[in-house]
């Protein structure tokens, strides 16, 4: 009997968290767009793609990076880390739709193919506060690209995990690439104190709860729980 | 999470901890106080009473207007988009089009009507020619010769 690798193993957990997403996306979405359109009533709908999901993508990466310390620190939090990847590849749709309209809504309609235009409309690599921010975006999007693809058992087992948990730490490459992408991006434009209040909140509370978690890992392996009276020492 | 993995989640979030905070900061204190004006476009300027010639070459409408104050102007009118875009109007007195030897009067982009106001050198009474030139793709568009 051999083993086979299907695309997702469904089962009634995965079907509620699937549901439960797609449902505070789309909410998420209406909210958004009723918001931009009260303050924005001559926007686009363009923009409005744009501007959605971009900020739903931003919120979602900052989530499934509080999910990793927030298991280690509460195990309330576990059902929310069993189908993580779930949220990883949906984060990822939502960023490629939001890459998509950017390069068509500024780079497209041309006589430059557009992703050459991405790279050389902005040719200010020299400088920092100038720095080509959209370019920060597509190398981010490369790494979401690759860690979703790679979202299943069959690419876990046949990178090897060495390989593959390497592939997806650099979801902290990809974080650092979209914080300088949203800084050097529409924060140099818009620069409501609420709108970088919220960003900072965001780095603060993805680290915070690393360090937090990173201490009490640290506590635990310095003083190993004590073994049970049946004689066996609980590891996970 | 085995010790490898947890040293180098400690290595990437040191890292991350000292870094990011002070590119964030240094994208605010960096933004750019100005808005750059000089990318508005500019009001397209009123047409000159005397209209001395009209030129046509491929879709391209050059008209050559006067006041009687001797302004000159080089009106442009475009029945298509140009499909160029860099294209930049020069007044130079040679047909041969040298970019050293010509006046620069404007760029063209997508709209229908360009109006360059300018007053003619005193250099006698050559022919001008009106180029329009991509410096990018480092063609010669069109030109006109009045």
């Amino acid at each position: 009997m051999s083993n086979t690798y299907r695309p997702v193993l469904w089962n009634r957990q995965k079907k509620i968290y699937d549901r439960i997403i797609l449902g505070l996306v789309l909410l998420y979405i209406l909210v958004f767009a009723g918001l931009q359109m009260f303050f924005f009533p001559n926007i686009s709908i363009e923009t409005l793609i744009i501007r959605a999901t971009g900020s739903l993508a931003f919120l979602m990466l900052h989530i499934v990076l509080c999910i990793g310390p927030l298991s280690r620190l509460n195990p309330l939090f576990l059902p929310l880390l069993y189908n993580r990847r779930h949220l990883g590849v949906i984060l990822f749709l939502i960023a490629l739709i939001h890459g998509i309209f950017n390069l068509i809504q500024f780079h497209a309609l041309g006589n430059v193919n557009p992703l050459l235009s991405l790279f050389t409309s902005n040719t200010h690599y020299d400088s920092f506060a100038n720095f080509p921010f959209q370019t920060l975006g597509f190398f981010a999007l490369l790494i979401l690209f690759v860690m979703a693809a790679t979202s299943h058992d069959f690419w876990l087992k046949n990178l090897s995990p060495k390989v593959w948990k390497s592939l997806h730490m650099m979801v902290y490459f990809a974080y650092a690439l979209l914080l300088l992408h949203v800084f050097l991006g529409i924060a140099q434009l818009e620069t409501a104190p609420l709108r970088i209040g919220l960003l900072a909140l965001g780095l603060f509370t993805v680290s915070g709860l690393h360090l937090s978690a990173a201490i009490l890992e640290k506590r635990k392996s310095q003083n190993p729980a004590p073994p049970n009276n049946d004689g066996f020492v609980p590891v996970c | 999470m085995t010790p490898t993995l947890r040293k180098r989640h400690y290595l990437i979030w040191l890292l991350l901890i000292v870094l990011l905070p002070g590119l964030l900061i240094a994208t605010a204190l960096l933004r750019p106080q100005e808005f750059d004006q000089k990318n508005l476009p500019a009001a397209i300027p009123k047409a000159l009473p005397t209209l001395l010639q009209s030129k046509e070459v491929d879709g391209l409408q050059a008209n050559w207007r006067s006041h009687p104050d001797g302004t000159q102007q080089i009106e442009m009118l475009l029945s298509a988009p140009l499909r160029y875009p860099a294209a930049t109007v020069f007044l130079g007195s040679q047909a041969t089009f040298l970019p050293s030897q010509a006046q620069v009067l404007g760029q063209l982009g997508s709209g229908p009507v360009y109006r360059f106001n300018f007053t003619l050198p005193q250099v006698g009474n050559p022919a001008w020619h009106v180029h329009i030139y991509d410096p990018i793709k480092t063609q010669v568009i069109a030109t006109f010769a009045f």
